[in-house]
């Protein structure tokens, strides 16, 4: 749980840190998330970064953020914390010059990354030890620290830790005088490292290089590799190696008598080293700069330096003994004798007491922490690195993962929804279209029965009222015709007439065989009827099956073949009138048909309303009409399918 | 009312005795054998039983009951059931004596009565096309003739269909028609007998 947090703030700043804020940005970004975060893991380490920032430039400040963090983790059971912590104590100590300290330190660490067996974490171990060890005059042993870091980093194939190496075995090499290993040494170096992007570990090599050759007395070399050096510390804004090639470029004019121009670079040192409180160097430039001075005759700039050298010393006893050399030379110039003897008598002591112990122990000091303190500065950069890149790594893969996910899944669903609704769609209409056909039918069958009842009204009333009365007072009167009446005779006649018309409109209305026989007999009633009464020959043929359907079927059809006779009969004027019905299967064919003028299929006429009639009807019985009219005369064929009636 | 009316007309008759008078099929059936008249006169719309149906039966049940079918109904399927049930005569309601006294005399000697517009819409009937022996065809209707062309251009039905605008089914309703009017048995016969009545 607190370690999910951990790495979950990890990414969070390391997001944050990835829109690529400057250093300083960084380092308040880092003083932010220490503010906030409520992992004390990551607190601790938060603590250790910042104090790591400031190993280069406030070693107090430095060492106040180890404590805290060191605070936090004796609190809590985090070793991995804990050895990195007194990993950075040990540089730091070493910074400060407390070297007994940082050996301490660098051990506990190693002996916690051996527990782990992180054999890159223990070459930094050693890489200190190796280091201190140096700085301590311990040269052997550092060289044999050294190869054995090496033998590792070329086992990881890791060209910068490579380089870093041979810049500190060079060292070594030179503290021991051993000049052409030691350039041979940096040459390898400058060969792993030239077409790297490691170019501040270049610039170490360069100015290692360059100062070999100086010990070597090749001015010329010297100076060479030493501004290739301080050119890529330029580029690069490395102010420690620019400080530090300065320097010795500035030492070396000064052997070579060239006192002014040795100025200018002495100055560009003390500059940079007073701006970045690089402490331990600053007081070789002070000297040298002192140095400078008094040849130059400026005894005041130069005593300042040198009580400046003075009052800030370091622990190195070279360092102190260069100091008391000059301002015995000062003190000579100017006359103080008495100031200049006594300088001189500590010069003297400083100088067997180094002789005996640490004789170049300021050279490896400096040499030695350039080295070193660049490499743990790299070394834990490019470890922050690979954390970073393997998190983002991890982080796009998974938000590639899932967005590849959502979006198939947003695409299937998308086009389910899509396809359902298409469905629902598909169904609402044809529920609308089966209801609108309903609609139709019902409304024509409310229609149809509505006419057929009134007609059957008006037949009935016809049929038991009216006629039987006629009849009845024809009795009566055929009763009295025996007196030869004609009047009556007339009468009896008239009535005759008015029963057949009475018999006709009732029967016209309902047709009687409809009702009692079939709908083929029912037609051959009226065909018969109308022949009779109307002038065209009418005839008809019934083919195939008998028809046996639903009365509101049967009536349906029969009204159509009275409609469509009738229309014959009155508009068309024609000789001939055919009517034909053959059921066969399930379909039923009529065929009414016309020798006569013909007429315009769009009349708005009677005709064309009559035309809708029928047309309303036939397709109430879902059937097919087809009619054709000209010259020769019309003819209408009606195609009923059994099996699709209602 | 009815009866009333006839009964009226034949009292003046002494040829003629009014043996029984019913009222329905039941009573008619009931009486009909003790009473035994020469002729019946016999309403088509009975309340409980169909006239035609009542015909049958009494004629079943006395051979030579002469039965006149009296009714409002001039339709021809009226009379021509009646008269396969076995009708002697088809008179209609508004009769008067003088028919009724022809229908007695026509249907006691043998022969059917019928009125002389309802013998004629009865023939006109009959007349209208049936097929006869001696090459009276039915009329085909003017479709059923473009059809009978096609025929004989060889074409088959698909193509039929698509020269004359209409769907095979149709096509094939026609041909079924076609070959039932002319009395063929396949398209073959269609030719035949169409060129032989000149129809081609």
């Amino acid at each position: 749980m607190v370690l999910n947090k951990k790495i979950l703030n990890i990414i969070l700043f390391l997001l944050f840190a990835n829109y690529g804020y400057s250093q300083n940005k960084r380092i308040d970004s880092f003083k932010a998330l220490i503010k906030t975060t409520d992992s004390l893991e990551l607190k601790a380490s938060l603590h250790g970064s910042v104090a790591w920032y400031n190993l280069a430039r406030d070693l107090n400040l430095s060492q106040a953020h180890l404590d805290s963090s060191y605070a936090i983790l004796s609190k809590i059971e985090y070793p991995k914390g804990l050895a990195q912590l007194n990993y950075r104590y040990a540089v730091l100590f070493r910074l400060k010059g407390q070297y007994k300290k940082a050996l301490n330190y660098a051990d506990k660490s190693y002996a916690y990354n051996l527990s782990q067996k992180d054999s890159f974490l223990m070459a930094n171990d050693l890489f200190q030890k190796g280091v201190i060890n140096s700085i301590k005059g311990d040269y052997k042993t550092s060289l044999k620290v050294y190869y054995n870091i090496l033998e590792i980093y070329e086992d990881m194939n890791n060209p910068k830790s490579i380089g870093m190496t041979l810049n500190s075995i060079g060292i070594v090499q030179k503290n021991l005088e051993q000049y052409n290993a030691a350039i041979k040494s940096y040459n390898r170096a400058i060969n792993t490292l030239k077409d790297t992007k490691y170019k501040n570990d270049l610039a170490n090599a360069y100015g290692n290089l360059g100062s070999v050759f100086y010990l070597k007395k090749e001015v010329d070399s010297a100076l060479k590799y030493l501004n290739v050096a301080r050119e890529l510390d330029k580029e690069l804004d490395y102010s420690w190696g620019l400080s530090l090639n300065s320097y010795n470029i500035g030492e070396i004019l000064i052997e070579q008598k060239e006192y002014k121009s040795s100025l200018v670079y002495l100055e560009e040192a003390y500059e940079i080293q007073k701006r970045n409180n690089y402490n331990t160097a600053l007081s070789e430039t002070r000297t040298a700069l002192g140095k400078v001075y008094l040849k130059l005759g400026n005894l005041a700039k130069s005593e300042r330096f040198l009580k400046e050298g003075l009052t800030n010393a370091p622990e190195s006893k070279k360092a102190l003994r260069e100091l008391q050399f000059n301002l015995y030379d000062l003190n000579k110039k100017r006359g103080n004798y008495r100031s200049a003897l006594s300088h001189y008598e500590t010069f003297f002591a400083y100088t067997d007491s180094i002789r005996s112990k640490e004789n170049t122990e300021y050279a490896k000091d400096l040499e030695a922490k350039y080295q070193s303190e660049k490499k743990d500065k790299e070394l834990a950069k490019q470890q922050l690195e690979l954390e970073k890149q393997q998190l983002e790594l991890e982080k796009q893969q998974s938000k590639t993962r899932l967005m590849t996910g959502l979006s198939i899944a947003l695409l299937l669903i998308s086009v389910l929804v899509w396809f359902l609704y298409q469905q629902r769609q598909k169904q609402k209409n044809q529920e609308i279209i089966t209801l609108k056909r309903e609609q139709q039918v019902k409304t024509l069958e409310t229609l149809m029965e509505g006419e057929e009842n009134e007609r059957l009204r008006i037949a009935k009333e016809l049929h038991d009222g009216v006629n039987v009365d006629l009849s009845t007072i024809k009795y009566k009167l055929t009763s009295l015709l025996e007196k030869n009446n004609e009047v009556i005779n007339e009468a009896v006649t008239m009535i005759d007439k008015s029963c057949e018309q009475v018999r006709a409109i009732s029967h016209n209305l309902i047709p009687p065989a409809l009702k009692n026989f079939s709908l083929i007999e029912a037609i051959e009633d009226y065909i018969g009827t109308m022949n009779t009464i109307h002038e065209p020959e009418i005839s008809f043929h019934h083919i195939g099956d008998s028809i046996q359907l639903s009365k509101k079927i049967e009536i349906n059809i029969f009204r159509i073949v009275q409609e469509l006779v009738n229309n014959s009969v009155k508009h068309a004027n024609s000789n001939e009138i055919n009517v034909q019905a053959s059921h066969r299967d399930d379909l039923i064919q009529l065929t009414i048909e016309d020798d006569g003028k013909g007429f315009h299929k769009d009349a708005t006429t009677g005709e064309g309303i009559g035309l809708r009639n029928i047309k309303s009807r036939v397709d109430y019985l879902n059937a097919k009409m087809d009619f054709d009219t000209g010259s020769k005369g019309t003819s209408y064929i009606i195609e009923i399918n059994t099996s699709e009636l209602n | 009312m009815v009866l009333q009316g006839i009964q009226s007309m034949l009292n003046g008759n002494e040829a003629i005795e009014i043996v029984g008078i019913y009222i329905n099929a039941q009573e008619t059936l009931q009486h009909i054998e003790k009473d035994n008249p020469d002729v019946l006169l016999l309403d088509i719309n009975l309340p409980d039983i169909n006239g035609i149906t009542l015909c049958k039966e009494l004629k079943s049940i006395i051979e030579d009951l002469k039965i006149i079918a009296i009714s409002n109904f001039d339709e021809l399927s009226f009379v021509k059931r009646m008269l396969k049930s076995g009708a002697n005569g088809y008179l209609l309601k508004n009769t008067d004596r003088l028919e009724l006294l022809e229908a007695f005399k026509t249907v006691l000697s043998g022969g059917t009565y019928l009125r002389k517009d309802l013998q004629k819409k009865l023939l006109g009937q009959t007349a209208s096309g049936l097929k006869t022996k001696n090459g009276l065809i039915t009329k085909l209707t003017r479709r059923e003739h473009d059809v009978l062309l096609a025929i004989s251009e060889e074409l088959t039905t698909q193509e039929i269909s698509e020269k004359l605008f209409i769907s095979p089914k149709t096509v094939e309703t026609h041909r079924m028609n076609i070959m039932s009017k002319l009395g063929a048995k396949n398209s073959v016969g269609i030719i035949k007998i169409a060129i032989e009545n000149d129809l081609l």
